[in-house]
């Protein structure tokens, strides 16, 4: 029931509003009472809440980051005011920061009926054009290839380098480091479409992933081996052009 | 002169069923001299724990493959071969990540 923001007292309390039923958009915002940013972000997603009163498949629920540390430290969430929006027990996109018209945008792109063309509902905001309703194949696999060639070096990741959310990210920016790259980089936990898309576009299941001059280079483990064969992969990698 | 018997190195002694799929799925198709499985899952459970994934036990897996199938193939390729392989743990079973090392007799001679 959208319409009120319930205030998480407990991790139980949690668990239970998010198991209870899991096909609903459960949208998470997690703030702290001493972040400024925090004190406009509170009245704007009870703002949102009530004009999501009338749709009885989402969830709003407030968390204090410092309070509930455990659940703060189980989605990783590492700055205030955070959002994360699930469902089906999936994270479908998070939100860093102070952006209320990101985050409602996020929240119009998946609340309305599922992978449907123009909903018949009208969203409470109006939708930026960026952020599209339902995007073609074509339309992401264009944008994929935009993305792909953004820079020499290209970094799909969990998080971002001064804030990774995975191991396997954490090293391999480590490395891009210790070898001193220039490098771009993609958050996939922010925009679940890449995240679904690239694994199709790279035919690679997994995060993270090298692209050099758009094209396809490997997770960890294969940048790791080139290295190992040669101390001078990346600039042979960028020159091969 | 080639061993027609495999070895291979479990992660236990009582290893789980995803594991042994990959073992079966691994030493049917690529026919290894070695495998070497090794069960990380436990270091990145309480990532997944709450996040609702129903597998935390069989998530994350290290594997070791000699092989004379990935003659010729570049890693991405070697890599994808594994990939194809397990589609079915990755995309129904919980399978999360794998670190692999995937490497021909010849290599590992060396």
């Amino acid at each position: 029931m959208g319409g009120t923001v319930i205030e998480i007292e407990s991790e139980t309390q949690f668990s239970e509003l998010t198991n209870l039923d899991p096909s609903k958009l459960i949208a998470l915002y997690f703030h702290t009472p001493w972040a400024g940013p925090c004190k406009t972000m509170n009245s704007v997603f009870k703002t949102l809440a009530e004009s999501k009163a009338s749709d009885p498949n989402v969830l709003f629920l407030s968390i204090n980051a410092d309070e509930l540390s455990e659940i703060s430290e189980l989605f990783e969430v590492s700055a205030v005011p955070y959002f994360i929006l699930i469902r089906n027990s999936t994270i479908l996109k998070e939100l860093s920061g102070a952006d209320p018209k990101e985050f409602i945008n996020a929240l119009n792109q998946f609340s309305s009926p599922q992978t449907q063309a123009a909903p018949a509902v009208a969203p409470a905001a109006a939708p930026e054009p960026s952020a599209p309703e339902e995007e073609s194949e074509e339309a992401l696999n264009q944008r994929l290839t935009k993305l792909t060639t953004a820079a020499p070096i290209m970094l799909f990741m969990k998080g971002s380098p001064s804030s990774p959310q995975c191991g396997f990210s954490r090293q391999l920016v480590a490395i891009l480091r210790e070898h001193q790259v220039r490098f771009g980089f993609f958050d996939i936990l922010k925009d679940d479409s890449v995240r679904q898309g690239l694994k199709k576009f790279s035919d690679w299941p997994t995060f993270p992933q090298l692209y050099i001059n758009g094209e396809f280079q490997g997770g960890l483990d294969i940048i790791k081996e080139s290295i190992e064969e040669d101390e001078s992969f990346f600039e042979n990698a960028i020159k091969a052009a | 002169m080639s061993t027609s018997v495999p070895e291979i190195v479990k992660s236990s002694e009582n290893p789980g069923p995803i594991e042994l799929t990959i073992i079966d799925k691994l030493v049917s198709s690529l026919k290894p001299s070695y495998l070497k499985i090794a069960n990380d899952s436990h270091k990145h459970a309480h990532h997944a724990g709450l996040r609702g994934a129903s597998n935390v036990t069989e998530s994350h897996f290290r594997i070791e493959v000699v092989s004379s199938e990935f003659e010729g193939k570049n890693m991405p390729s070697r890599h994808r071969v594994v990939y194809q392989l397990l589609d079915d743990e990755f995309k129904n079973k919980g399978l999360h990540a794998l670190q692999m090392k995937t490497k021909t007799q010849a290599e590992v001679a060396k």
